[in-house]
């Protein structure tokens, strides 16, 4: 294959991620400002899509505090929730609040465990900003691939 | 006019261009082989259209704390029809005789090999980026100037081979314990050697490239040189070694310290098509192969690049080409070695053999032999077809 052919199979699975954590937002940011479902959406989403944060928000407070080079735990190695590169993007967007993002995270992970209701604000900007770099992700292999870029 | 009503006039451009594509996936064909490929584009559209349609009937378009989540979903339908526009509706506009026939070589090709026929493809000619496959629309494009040149379809069966894997999400599910094992095993002996902070690192981004994961793209290209070696016998080895000529940067990149690529090293593609050669008993073939290669290697001034083991371990290479060997028979697909002896009715399959066979005893005679047996596979064609 060639590599319009590679980058069409990254984009697909890419854009899929993107897709997914776009609707699971969606999904949990309806719940904190109470805005009904619409008929196309079924309610038991809401729970697959707050196991589905519940899980990449533990994996983000086990491997951002790792160096680069350190290799993650191994249940994350063999089946990661998000690609190297979207954790990356995280790493270097919050290389200056490092210890602060941690926290953050680890306090996001306890509430979506135990009391949704305790979210707060800045909690949804953290789940946003992963759905956001991953939607960016996808449009970056998205303008390669149209040669765009 | 707001944010949320200049999206909201977007999504209504959107769906005019929508329209406007659907036009061109409702032309009829003089060629029967494209009606189920537009009728795939067809669907696409329309779904794409309700997509616009439940965004703009949304209340997340209306509100300023959901402007975001609308804008992202506007973005990734604007992607979705540009990528049909771009590479599908151009297959539609511009299909013609060479597309015809390359289409008309594959349906016989497909029933030679055990090939499943829903799974058929639509073949362009217009390819200017080599050859690509879209497996998601069954598409593949190949470039002009291999439709009367016979050398370079093995390259066709390596994109069939992607339509596959993407069909059969099983299909490599054996190896992936391999992948774990290899790796559990070589993090293991790096803590216990306590080696640099390089080695670790190049078997993260080893590790990466080989998984099922987003990242993991090597194990889906050598499957596919894998399965149309399986299908194809040494042809594809051969067209491997001329691919790597006309367009390599080099056998061994990328290694560690390269910039990580898609692609697995020319050398390491070789040496799994040798693996898969052996599995088929054919020996001999996989020896001059690898004679032919280490000859022009020679010539080169290239050097094995340190940690070249780690990106590319024989384990894995074995490992995979046993996987795809098992696989392949578990799906029906028919063994170069299995066809029956003198294949006078697998007509495209000889015709490939022949023509690296032919290559290979007189290349200055070639030119002249490809024309004439083109001209009999249309004879051919015309009589089965």
């Amino acid at each position: 294959m060639s590599d319009l052919g590679l980058l069409s199979h990254q984009y697909h699975l890419m854009a899929e991620l993107a897709r997914q954590l776009r609707y699971d937002v969606l999904q949990i940011k309806r719940r904190y400002y109470g805005l009904p479902l619409p008929a196309s959406m079924p309610s038991n989403d809401f729970q697959t899509a707050l196991a589905n944060f519940q899980r990449i928000i533990e994996f983000l407070s086990d491997v951002i505090p790792l160096a680069e080079d350190v290799a993650w735990p191994d249940e994350w190695v063999s089946d990661p929730p998000l690609p190297n590169a979207l954790v990356e993007k995280l790493r270097k967007l919050h290389t200056l609040d490092k210890p602060q993002y941690i926290k953050s995270l680890q306090r996001l992970k306890g509430r979506l465990e135990q009391d949704i209701t305790t979210l707060k604000d800045r909690d949804i900007l953290l789940l946003e900003e992963i759905a956001q770099a991953a939607s960016a992700d996808a449009n970056t292999v998205f303008r390669r691939l149209m040669r765009w870029a | 006019m707001g944010v949320n009503g200049f999206l909201a006039g977007l999504c209504v451009d959107l769906y005019g261009r929508c329209q406007r594509l659907l036009l061109y996936s409702k032309v009829v064909s003089p060629y029967p082989e494209l009606s189920s490929f537009s009728s795939t584009i067809y669907t696409k559209l329309q779904q794409l259209k309700e997509r616009i349609v439940d965004l703009q009937d949304s209340d997340i378009i209306r509100d300023q704390r959901f402007w975001r989540n609308a804008y992202e979903e506007y973005q990734d339908i604007s992607s979705e029809v540009s990528l049909l526009e771009q590479f599908a509706i151009p297959v539609l506009i511009r299909y013609n005789a060479s597309d015809h026939l390359q289409n008309r070589w594959v349906t016989l090709f497909a029933r030679e090999i055990g090939y499943p026929q829903e799974l058929l493809p639509i073949v362009t000619t217009t390819s200017n980026q080599y050859y690509w496959a879209k497996p998601e629309l069954q598409l593949i494009a190949m470039p002009i100037g291999d439709v009367g040149g016979i050398l370079g379809w093995p390259d066709l069966v390596h994109e069939m081979a992607h339509i596959l894997l993407e069909y059969w999400p099983d299909f490599l599910a054996e190896f992936r314990p391999h992948v774990k094992q290899y790796f559990d095993k070589k993090r293991q002996s790096i803590i216990d050697l306590n080696s640099n902070e390089n080695d670790n690192k190049w078997l993260i981004e080893a590790r990466l490239k080989w998984g099922d994961r987003h990242e993991g793209l090597w194990q889906i290209e050598m499957a596919a040189n894998l399965i149309a070696t399986f299908v194809l016998g040494s042809s594809f080895g051969w067209q491997h070694v001329r691919l790597s000529i006309n367009h390599t940067h080099g056998p061994y990149a990328p290694s560690p310290s390269d910039p990580i690529e898609d692609h697995p090293a020319d050398q390491a593609q070789l040496d799994c098509i040798s693996e898969m050669l052996t599995l088929m008993r054919l020996q001999d073939e996989s020896n001059k192969l690898r004679s032919q290669w280490d000859e022009i290697l020679n010539r080169m001034p290239v050097e094995y690049p340190q940690g070249y083991s780690l990106y590319y371990p024989s384990e894995l290479l074995k490992g995979i080409a046993e996987v795809v060997f098992n696989s392949c028979k578990a799906h029906g697909l028919i063994c170069f070695t299995d066809q029956p002896k003198k294949r006078q009715n697998m007509t495209i399959l000889n015709l490939i053999d022949q023509a690296w066979h032919q290559f290979r005893i007189s290349s200055q005679d070639y030119s002249t032999w490809e024309v004439n047996a083109l001209k009999d596979l249309e004879y051919h064609l015309d009589d089965i077809l």
